[in-house]
């Protein structure tokens, strides 16, 4: 026991000592938590009304072009700006071929193509989502203004009358019911833009340790620590043990700064609080799978490379392919479905689940044990595969 | 004494073995001297004795006593400066004192003076000169007070005061009844500390003897004895 927290006592100390290490560690995730919980706010607010700029240009003039610029800028979800990038061009005609004619069927009947109301013009890295949206709440305006026109004006409908048809010309007051549910039909709430960071770039950043992790081992190798250890019969399991254990410490430290930093630190800022839920054990269990998940691969990084540049290269693209791939630097929310169904392959993503069970979804451990079981299966294998690539190497040394 | 008969070790994906048949006698309070150009196989025998490689063959006996039993009688300074440069030199040798079995707070101490590192336990290990980090290679081998030493190229890169203190030390060390093994490509070192000379040539044991003996009647220099003997052809390894 007392070689075991000699060598703990060690890698502390050479922790502590490491600027870079803690600044990766530490500093960078606070850094990231900040940035993306803030600049990211307005995106993940549940009840925010995504506003689409858009710029109306008026080359009819008409009566009902007017109607239609009305409408759009009462459209919720719709902002007129002379600036913005997507643009709606009112041909000339527009209120011309909007109006109600009776005599319209007779022009088109020989297949004359119908000419354009208007245009609608996008900047060349508008999102296909988007344009969509566009094009139908151009479509439901034109519907709505032109079925004004037709009650008002040729159908001559009092305003009472007009006011109970309130939804067929004015369709922004039909009442939606809109929630978030989960598979089996129950209610979620969606993660705030804390929610999603602090838990994501926190778990980052335990993985992150694969980097320092492996280059101080790949150093105790090449500068013969490694070999005076071994000299001094400090078995391999002891060895990662005593590599492993100030590991999970910095990684649980990680975790209370990262979430200290949700709850106190974003809202100073102006971001949202970080809420926790209601299981302190929960999140400690699903910290210590993550911790054990990333000092496993760590350990197995660790072991495999044999310089110090090849450690910083392997942990650092890692754990980047992990994140990117988990859901921690592009939000699971955001991704097509079979990106979502990928985001499984990253244990990064089953931690991020984990987090969510209980600061998001108010769970307990239990529902957080199921991905806590799944990472650290994954860290044990892991573990057990360095332990393994360990041994081989020793067999290998070439030394004469 | 250290005997060691038939040792033979072939290292995987090599052409030939790191150490042939050897056989080799160390007398007890010696300084036994290990020589051999680059790829002899000096390391190879000192990480057998130290435990580090198993060999394929051969026995290996230390005071009577095969190697397993007698391994905690042994201190090792490998030929890279095997201690922890972000570490102070007391955390250093706090931290192999706790590893290295029979050290206590005496040994440490007596390590300290035998080294000479008194004032300067709180430095930096990384930031110590040559000299300073070749005394603390070497202290570290002396935690367990040690009746056999291993000492792998001790003297590599340090100035001539650090080299004369260090041999210093290594004979004061045999006066008091510890047994040296000595490896070094410095001649003159072993001419000026070593009773025995062991010469080592791709894995083959091609001279033991004392070291008057391998010299002559005509007191022929050690190096070009040396010379004669393993040839002045390049040695290539990896």
């Amino acid at each position: 026991m007392r070689r075991f927290l000699a060598l703990c006592l060690k890698e502390l100390r050479l922790l502590s000592r490491d600027r870079h290490g803690l600044l990766v560690l530490f500093a960078v995730p606070i850094l990231f938590i900040l940035i993306m919980s803030l600049a990211l706010r307005d995106a993940f607010r549940a009840d925010a009304q995504a506003e689409i700029a858009i710029s109306v240009i008026d080359q009819d003039g008409g009566e009902l072009a007017r109607s239609f610029t009305q409408a759009l800028a009462t459209q919720a979800g719709f902002r007129i700006d002379a600036g913005a990038e997507q643009r709606i061009v009112l041909l000339d005609g527009f209120s011309e071929l909007l109006a109600t004619r009776s005599d319209l069927a007779a022009d088109y009947a020989d297949g004359e193509p119908e000419p354009s109301l208007l245009r609608l013009e996008y900047a060349p890295a508008v999102l296909p989502q988007l344009r969509t949206l566009i094009a139908l709440s151009v479509r439901q305006t034109l519907l709505s203004v032109q079925a004004e026109e037709l009650l008002e004006n040729v159908l001559d409908y009092p305003p009472e009358q007009r006011t109970a048809m309130r939804y067929l010309n004015d369709p922004r007051q039909l009442p939606l019911d809109e929630r978030f549910v989960g598979d089996d039909g129950r209610a979620l709430r969606t993660p705030t833009s804390v929610q999603q960071n602090v838990p994501a770039w926190l778990i980052f950043a335990m993985f992150f340790a694969v980097s320092p992790l492996a280059s101080a081992f790949v150093i105790e190798r090449s500068e013969g620590s490694l070999l005076r250890l071994r000299v001094l019969k400090v078995s391999g399991g002891l060895l990662l043990a005593a590599k492993a254990v100030p590991y999970y410490l910095v990684n649980i430290l990680q975790m209370a700064v990262m979430l200290a930093v949700g709850v106190w630190i974003v809202p100073l800022l102006g971001g949202d609080r970080l809420t926790l839920g209601n299981s302190p054990f929960g999140l400690w269990l699903i910290g210590s799978a993550t911790s054990l998940a990333a000092i496993g691969l760590a350990l197995c990084v660790a072991v495999s490379v044999r310089s110090s540049l090849q450690a910083t290269i392997a942990g650092g693209a890692i754990s980047l392919l992990l994140a990117a791939i988990g859901g921690v630097m592009v939000p699971k929310l955001v991704m097509p479905p079979a990106m979502q169904t990928a985001t499984q392959l990253s244990p990064m993503a089953w931690s991020l689940e984990g987090f969510w069970d209980i600061v998001l979804r108010d769970g307990t451990w239990r529902d957080a044990a199921p991905e806590a079981a799944a990472l650290a299966a994954f860290g044990l294998l892991c573990l057990l595969l360095a332990a393994v690539l360990y041994r081989r190497s020793l067999h290998s040394d070439h030394r004469h | 004494m250290i005997r060691i008969h038939a040792l033979h070790k072939q290292y995987r994906d090599t052409a030939r073995p790191a150490l042939a048949a050897v056989d080799l006698q160390v007398p007890a309070g010696s300084i036994f001297g290990l020589l051999g150009p680059n790829g002899a196989g000096k390391t190879t025998l000192l990480s057998i004795l130290t435990g580090t490689v198993q060999p394929d063959r051969g026995e290996v006996e230390i005071d009577g006593l095969p190697m397993g039993g007698a391994q905690r009688q042994i201190g090792y300074a490998p030929q890279e400066l095997a201690f922890y440069p972000g570490l102070s030199i007391r955390e250093n040798l706090s931290l192999f004192a706790t590893l290295t079995p029979g050290a206590d707070a005496e040994s440490m101490a007596l390590a300290i003076r035998t080294a000479n590192l008194a004032g300067h336990l709180d430095q930096r290990a990384g930031a110590l000169s040559g000299g300073l980090k070749r005394r603390l290679n070497f202290a570290i081998a002396l935690l367990g007070r040690p009746r056999l030493l291993c000492l792998d190229e001790p003297t590599a890169g340090v100035d001539p005061q650090s080299r004369n203190f260090l041999l210093e030390t290594v004979q004061s060390l045999r006066a008091a009844g510890v047994t040296i093994l000595y490896s070094t490509h410095y001649m003159e070192e072993i001419e000026r500390i070593c009773d025995h000379v062991a010469i080592l040539d791709e894995g083959h044991l091609i001279a033991c003897q004392p070291l008057a003996d391998l010299r002559g009647r005509d007191n022929e220099r050690l190096e070009a004895v040396f010379l004669r003997l393993t040839h002045s052809r390049l040695r290539e390894t990896c």
